[in-house]
Formats: C-alpha cells, sequence, structure tokens
C-alpha cells in the first residue's frame, strides 16, 4: 500500500510503501554503523552485504584488513599445534565425554544388578538333581555358576 | 549533480570493463623474477615436510589478498570474511601435502579454497538465490594469472581489479538515478544529508533510492 508523498519524484519509480520506508530507514541506519545491528529482516541483511562488496571494491579499509588477516593467520597457527598436546581442547573434551560415558555405564549396570533377583543359598537338590546331559548340567557346574553369580553381585553391589 | 565522468572511483590500472584483468596489460612489475618463485617454491616444499616457519611465511604472504580482495568483494561483511579466512587457512594448512606445484604458485590454490567456502557459506544461509550462485561460478571461472613469488600487494591489486571490474559491469546496468545513489554514499562515503541534497530529495527518500538501487545491484550482480 502507498502511501502519499508529496516530495517524491515519479521518475524514481512508484511512491514507496511505509514498509518500503521502514526497511529503507533500517538499512541507513545499519550503513551507519561499525558494526551491524543483530536484528535485521534477510533482505535487509543481503542489501547491507551488497553495499559491503561495494565498500570493499571501492573503498578498501587495509589496516583492518591487515589486521583480519594477522588474527586469521595466529588462529590458524595455533589451531594447528593444539592437537599435539594432551591437553587439548578437542582432547579434554572426549575425555570428558568418555568419562561421562563409562560413569554413566557403571551407574546403569549397578542399577541393573541391584534389580535382579538375589541369588539364593545353594539348594540341596544341586546335588539330588537327576544328571542331565548336555555340557553345563553337572552338579559341579551348577555349582560354579552359582558361586560366579554371587561373587559378581558383591562385586558389583548386589544385595547377597 | 550530474554523474562522474569515466571510473566512478579511482583505482589505479583498473581494467576497463569487457577487458580481462590479467591481459596483455599487465604491468611488467606484476611479473615475479624467477629467484621470487624459486623461494617461493622452496617455502612450500618446506612446509609441506612439516616446517611451521616455511607454513606461517606463507599464511602470511596469502592471508591479507585473500581477505581484501577474494573473500570481502564477495561476502560484504567482515566477521563472515575472517571466519572464511580463518577455514580457509586451516584447510589449506590441513591439505598442504596435496598441492602439486605449477608456475602459478600457491595462492590460486588457497584463492580456489576460499572461494568453495564463500559459496558453501552462501548456500548454508540459503539467502542467496540461483543467479548469485551463477556469479561465483563466473567469478571461479575468471582465469586469472598469478605468478609464483609474486609480491602480495600484487596479487591483491590483481585480484581487486578484477572484482572491480565485475562491480563495475554491475553498476553499468543500472539506472543512472540509481548508480549516482550507490556512488555518493558508499564510493564516496558522503554523509546521507549531503547525498540527499545532491539528489534534491528528502532524507526519507534519499533512503528509499539508496535501498532499491543496492536491491537492483544485487540483482544485476547475479545477472553477470
Amino acid at each position: 500500500m502507498s502511501t502519499h508523498h508529496t516530495d517524491w519524484n515519479p521518475d524514481d519509480g512508484p511512491a514507496p510503501t511505509a514498509e518500503e520506508l521502514r526497511e529503507a530507514a533500517r538499512l541507513a541506519d545499519a550503513l551507519d554503523r561499525p558494526v551491524a545491528p543483530a536484528v535485521m529482516t534477510p533482505e535487509t541483511a543481503e542489501i547491507l552485504s551488497v553495499a559491503g562488496r561495494v565498500k570493499a571494491v571501492a573503498r578498501p579499509d587495509d589496516t583492518a584488513a591487515r589486521a583480519a588477516a594477522d588474527r586469521a593467520v595466529r588462529h590458524a597457527l595455533k589451531g594447528s599445534a593444539r592437537p599435539a598436546a594432551w591437553w587439548s581442547p578437542a582432547r579434554l573434551r572426549f575425555a570428558a565425554a568418555a568419562a561421562a560415558v563409562l560413569a554413566a555405564a557403571g551407574v546403569g549396570g549397578r542399577e541393573y544388578v541391584r534389580s535382579r533377583p538375589p541369588a539364593g543359598p545353594v539348594q540341596e537338590a544341586v546335588f539330588d538333581a537327576p544328571v542331565e546331559p548336555g555340557a553345563g548340567s553337572a552338579p559341579s557346574s551348577r555349582l560354579y555358576d552359582h558361586g560366579l553369580r554371587g561373587y559378581r553381585d558383591g562385586l558389583l553391589g548386589g544385595t547377597q | 549533480m550530474a554523474l562522474p565522468s569515466g571510473p566512478w572511483w579511482a583505482f589505479d590500472a583498473l581494467p576497463e570493463a569487457g577487458e580481462r584483468a590479467y591481459g596483455s596489460r599487465r604491468p611488467r612489475e606484476m611479473s615475479a623474477t624467477d629467484d621470487a618463485a624459486a623461494e617461493e617454491r622452496g617455502l612450500v616444499e618446506a612446509a609441506q615436510r612439516g616446517d611451521r616457519q616455511a607454513l606461517q611465511r606463507i599464511l602470511d604472504r596469502v592471508a591479507k589478498p585473500l581477505y581484501a580482495a577474494v573473500i570481502m568483494p564477495r561476502v560484504g561483511n567482515a566477521p563472515d570474511a575472517e571466519d572464511i579466512l580463518r577455514d580457509t587457512l586451516m584447510r589449506g594448512m590441513e591439505r598442504i601435502e596435496t598441492f602439486r606445484w605449477t608456475g602459478a604458485g600457491v595462492f590460486p590454490w588457497f584463492r580456489q579454497i576460499a572461494i568453495n567456502l564463500v559459496i558453501d557459506a552462501a548456500r548454508r544461509r540459503q539467502r542467496r538465490g540461483r543467479m548469485e550462485e551463477r556469479l561465483e561460478r563466473h567469478i571461479q571461472d575468471t582465469e586469472v594469472v598469478h605468478h609464483a613469488g609474486a609480491e602480495d600487494s600484487l596479487i591483491e591489486a590483481q585480484e581487486r581489479a578484477a572484482a572491480a571490474q565485475t562491480l563495475q559491469a554491475a553498476m553499468a546496468t543500472l539506472n543512472e538515478r540509481y548508480r549516482l545513489a550507490i556512488t555518493l554514499r558508499l564510493v564516496e562515503e558522503r554523509p546521507r544529508e549531503e547525498c540527499a541534497a545532491a539528489m534534491n530529495v528528502t532524507l526519507g527518500n534519499f533512503d528509499v533510492i539508496l535501498h532499491r538501487s543496492l536491491a537492483a545491484l544485487r540483482k544485476a550482480y547475479g545477472a553477470r
């Protein structure tokens, strides 16, 4: 919707809408600032970047460019040196993540073991049960399994 | 106010639009000496063997031309341009072993990395249309002649000339008032009030004209 612009020259195209006036004012404001404002429509941001491209070609700022280049070189060299150190941020992050996973696994494992019913005492039936064919069915194997389970529960915090 | 005649801004040795930036008009001093080329090759080979000092000298040499003449004219935003430069240098360092020496030296190799990252960044933002991607491809395809061992200031001048040529050609497609608005405000960096007075419009109307001019330039950039 067009607004009234008695001072608008028709040779400059159709009279601007209220929205266009607002966008134009935002752009003018952004061009006056050394740092682009954080809140901007994508369209205005894109037009602002076109203005930046014009300035970069027509009015290059050598001092700012030199400073940016030096920072980038320092950053790049520092970034490549760090991985050699055992305390590099990337390695520390990995170590922290690994420790968190191990801790979670430990807690989870304990909870899992706790949730299981405790192993009961050795029953006479173990000795009296008839021998069945197949590996592990011998009374000695069944006694071994019972002992192993008790040991495991004790070691992992079972209720035995 | 009439448009300034000739080039819209002072730019030494700016090639005329339509002419190759690095053709026969290239000044003789742009060519590097054999000694300088040999020195650059030595630096590259040392860097490939893991010599960090050599690597640093290469980065020091290419960083500013990359930022000022390759990345900024395509990005137009200093923080984004610096991020892309950092990524370019990091990627170049990681892959320096894969670089194969040609007579053009190491700068075109870094330049290609930078342009690829500029295009990647534009795609990520999804702000640019297909026309602008076409522009980037056009710039990427632009034949540039670099010489191993050339001074970084000369490399930068070559790159800036190419960027200026593209901008000038895009500006030539705009109508006169739009071109004047951009020239006054961005090229000559005059205050808004002065620009508005020079164009015989109110301040608010000048803002609108500039906004429309830059929107038109954005399209013109893409169409080239």
